[in-house]
């Protein structure tokens, strides 16, 4: 979930960014400041070396999630989660999302089903 | 070529380093971690690892029209980009099937991050970034023709370096990106203004920590680049994709990890034809200065709307004409 949230949504003219109703944190986008001071005291040498930027801490992964989560009403629907529907082309049976929004052009797209599935209730242990 | 000759001279240092400039100089190629944000070839990273998730942010498709300005935000007063090819006019009157440009690629007017120039040592602010992502695309969204770094060479098999000192390919060769710092040059045989004479910094009794820090203050942001292109083979068009970023050397954070706040960027989107064979109406065009600002897109369209309104005037003048 993680990474697809990271690599789809976290850029800072998008949900990277306080302004926005689902927010989501990423490395070398937006961080909770003092997390972004353990991580970087975390962060080995070489990858510092490397130009990565410190991952993520539990409690901002807590964040994510919560944020996630946050994208569902119980007892609706996962379908008319706006984590699915809004990324998805509207040609796709998505809503409309924003100019170059259509992040998913399918629902075929493995990123959508593996959000899908999350939403739907599915661990780790099922992706085996 | 020209500019490729040109980068030649540049770059190479034609006597042999002593070894404790080598020393220096090997410092000194690892001044970037210590000073800014991830560099632009870090896009290739996954997005989760500070990278930009393989996406190339330059408004094309495979980006999902994603751009610089999905994550840089700030102004762009006075700032100018330019680009030119060697053999010229690729930019202007399209490309020669099969032929190989030496593309520059040049931020005319740097607004942002000056003062940043000479502050990129450990400890201090941060370092004065710039860079630019591009992409030749063809009719499916693949690559078009072939790319190469500015250090590299085309051949039959491809291109031999992925990495240069001025451009580095990413995304399995598909994008180029610029090198954001640029690094001092150790003075060879002949002096020249922006080269750093070590041996004569050794004879004035100067540290080596004294001649690192001299050399981490002489770094600068990079304004320009060039990289290499061969055209494919084909009569068909190819879609031009470029966005760039004048950084401002960022104010927060960390000086190792910079922000995406108070920059500049340009996008540059053309298609462009194999020499003769653009649609009349874009060849009404071809006399545009190959420039993109931070209004190109915007630019772009008003220039494709008033070619449209000048072929439709020619069109209907012709008609008339020939049924007065």
């Amino acid at each position: 979930m993680q990474p697809i949230l990271a690599k789809e949504c976290s850029m800072p003219a998008c949900h990277g960014n306080t302004a926005r109703r689902l927010q989501v944190l990423a490395p070398g986008r937006m961080r909770i400041a003092a997390e972004m001071v353990k991580a970087l005291a975390s962060q080995p040498p070489e990858d510092r070396q490397a130009g990565y930027h410190p991952q993520l801490t539990a409690a901002e992964i807590d964040f994510n999630f919560a944020q996630a989560r946050s994208m569902v009403v119980p007892g609706q629907p996962v379908a008319d989660s706006p984590l699915l529907n809004r990324p998805l082309a509207v040609s796709a049976g998505g809503m409309y999302h924003a100019a170059g929004g259509d992040i998913f052009t399918s629902a075929m797209d493995l990123d959508y089903v593996t959000l899908q599935v999350w939403l739907e209730g599915a661990g780790p242990e099922m992706c085996k | 070529m020209k500019a490729r000759r040109a980068l030649q001279r540049g770059s190479a240092n034609p006597r042999p380093m002593a070894g404790h400039q080598a020393k220096l100089l090997v410092l000194l190629a690892a001044a970037p971690w210590l000073c800014g944000f991830s560099s632009v070839s870090m896009f290739e990273a996954a997005a989760d690892h500070g990278g930009g998730g393989g996406y190339t942010f330059v408004g094309s498709p495979t980006s999902h029209d994603l751009d610089c300005t999905s994550c840089h935000q700030g102004s762009t007063a006075g700032g100018q980009l330019a680009l030119a090819s060697d053999p010229p006019g690729l930019f202007e009157r399209g490309f020669v099937p099969g032929t190989t440009y030496a593309i520059l690629v040049r931020l005319v007017a740097e607004v942002r991050g000056l003062d940043r120039n000479g502050t990129c040592q450990p400890d201090a602010g941060g370092c004065n970034r710039n860079g630019f992502v591009a992409e030749f695309l063809g009719g499916n969204h693949q690559p078009a023709g072939q790319l190469c770094s500015d250090t590299g060479q085309l051949s039959e098999q491809g291109c031999d370096s992925d990495s240069g000192a001025e451009t580095t390919l990413f995304t399995g060769g598909r994008a180029v990106s610029g090198v954001s710092l640029q690094q001092p040059q150790a003075c060879g045989g002949n002096l020249t203004s922006d080269c750093i004479d070590i041996q004569a910094l050794i004879q004035a009794g100067k540290t080596q920590d004294e001649i690192n820090q001299l050399l981490l203050a002489s770094v600068k942001g990079r304004t320009s680049w060039h990289f290499l292109w061969k055209a494919p083979l084909t009569t068909t068009a190819v879609a031009f994709h470029l966005g760039a970023v004048d950084g401002d050397g960022g104010t927060q954070v960390t000086p190792e990890h910079n922000d995406y706040f108070g920059d500049a960027t340009y996008s540059v989107h053309r298609t462009l034809y194999p020499e003769g064979m653009a649609p009349a109406d874009q060849q009404a065009a071809c006399g545009a200065s190959p420039v993109g600002s931070p209004s190109s897109a915007h630019a772009g369209a008003l220039l494709a709307a008033a070619t449209a309104w000048l072929a439709r005037i020619f069109r209907r003048r012709s008609r008339q004409e020939a049924n007065p």
